[in-house]
């Protein structure tokens, strides 16, 4: 259900864009300026063209800059304050369109666990990326997730005394919004 | 300058590969894994049915399903004119014969919209069968990722 929530969203996104894109290309075809060389005539049009150009560019911009700002914001760790009780390391993927509010709700079950105490690493991945299936994208997020789990077993293992932490890794996901990054995990 | 710039890189990809072999040796070994809802089975009509229970509005549902028929009509010819799987069999197909864990834990229920839970059920077995150390949790009124806020007690 959330999925298709975040999938209408995507999609009403992209009729407005394109509906921008068709607004533009009728007003250059049909303006009645388009041909009149006078010069008053001449600012109406250099001002339309702007607005025209406008309504075209804020759409898309805000589109990129949206899903950039989604994309860093991404992979999260928590560790756990003292090192040596990490028992175990979570890797957790959200669902498509997850927010880092509700996967630290499943985190914390983790964080908090009165007998084995684990280390999150977690995070998902933007709507497009999932939606287009960018295999690059979903192996970065991939790298970017084994990259901070593997810097937590560092830590841990290096604080035990006893030599012999050997924790195990367990791949928490969700949906098929989780699924798709496990697929390029495997 | 460049040769630097090339080694550092050639280093960073030799450090990535170590890390993704020590993650995939602990998940073989001693790890676990969880599927919350998941893999939930591509199936056409699995869009029509969100999109029937989640917008309100007859003529925006018309729309929105004029969309996804459009979407999946043009998935189709593509994979027709390339000769290629489709990527929704393909994942079903990767999921179902993924190695990267040997325990898993599938949390899921009857009326999910979006997971079809019969076809999870055939996925279940089939993993069963490979060897997988498999545990099941089964709701019945529980929907897609919405277990634990149902059932908080059995989900931890």
């Amino acid at each position: 259900m959330m999925e298709w929530m975040f999938y209408k969203r995507f999609y009403v996104f992209k009729i407005i864009r394109r509906t921008a894109d068709v607004l533009c290309f009728i007003y250059f075809k049909t303006s009645p300026t388009a041909t009149s060389n006078s010069p008053k005539v001449h600012g109406v049009k250099v001002i339309g063209n702007m607005f025209a150009l406008c309504t075209r560019m804020i759409p898309t911009i805000i589109h990129h800059t949206y899903s950039i700002c989604h994309y860093l914001k991404t992979m999260n760790a928590v560790s756990q304050q003292n090192a040596i009780d990490t028992k175990a390391v979570v890797i957790m993927y959200g669902w498509f369109g997850a927010a880092s509010k509700n996967l630290k709700k499943y985190a914390e079950l983790y964080i908090n666990h009165p007998q084995n105490k684990c280390a999150v690493v977690y995070g998902t991945v933007d709507k497009p990326t999932i939606i287009t299936r960018n295999d690059a994208k979903l192996a970065a997020m991939v790298m970017d997730s084994v990259r901070k789990a593997v810097e937590i077993i560092r830590n841990v293992e290096s604080a035990a005394t006893d030599g012999g932490k050997d924790i195990p890794v367990v791949l928490h996901y969700f949906s098929n919004g989780g699924a798709f990054i496990v697929e390029n995990l495997g | 300058m460049i040769k630097d710039a090339i080694s550092g890189q050639m280093k960073d990809h030799h450090q990535d590969a170590e890390d993704l072999k020590a993650i995939s040796k602990r998940l073989k070994t001693k790890g676990f894994e969880v599927l919350d809802s998941a893999p939930a089975y591509l199936y056409e009509s699995t869009a029509y049915r969100v999109v029937d229970s989640s917008v309100p509005t007859l003529p925006l549902k018309l729309i929105l399903k004029c969309l996804v028929y459009i979407t999946i009509l043009i998935t189709k010819t593509a994979s027709y004119v390339r000769k290629r799987e489709r990527a929704d069999n393909i994942f079903w197909k990767n999921m179902l014969e993924s190695d990267l864990c040997q325990r898993q834990a599938f949390i899921y229920s009857t009326i999910d919209v979006m997971t079809d839970s019969e076809k999870l059920d055939e996925f279940i077995e089939a993993r069963k069968k490979q060897g997988i150390d498999v545990t099941v949790l089964k709701f019945d009124d529980s929907n897609n990722v919405l277990h634990m806020k149902k059932h908080p007690k059995e989900y931890k």
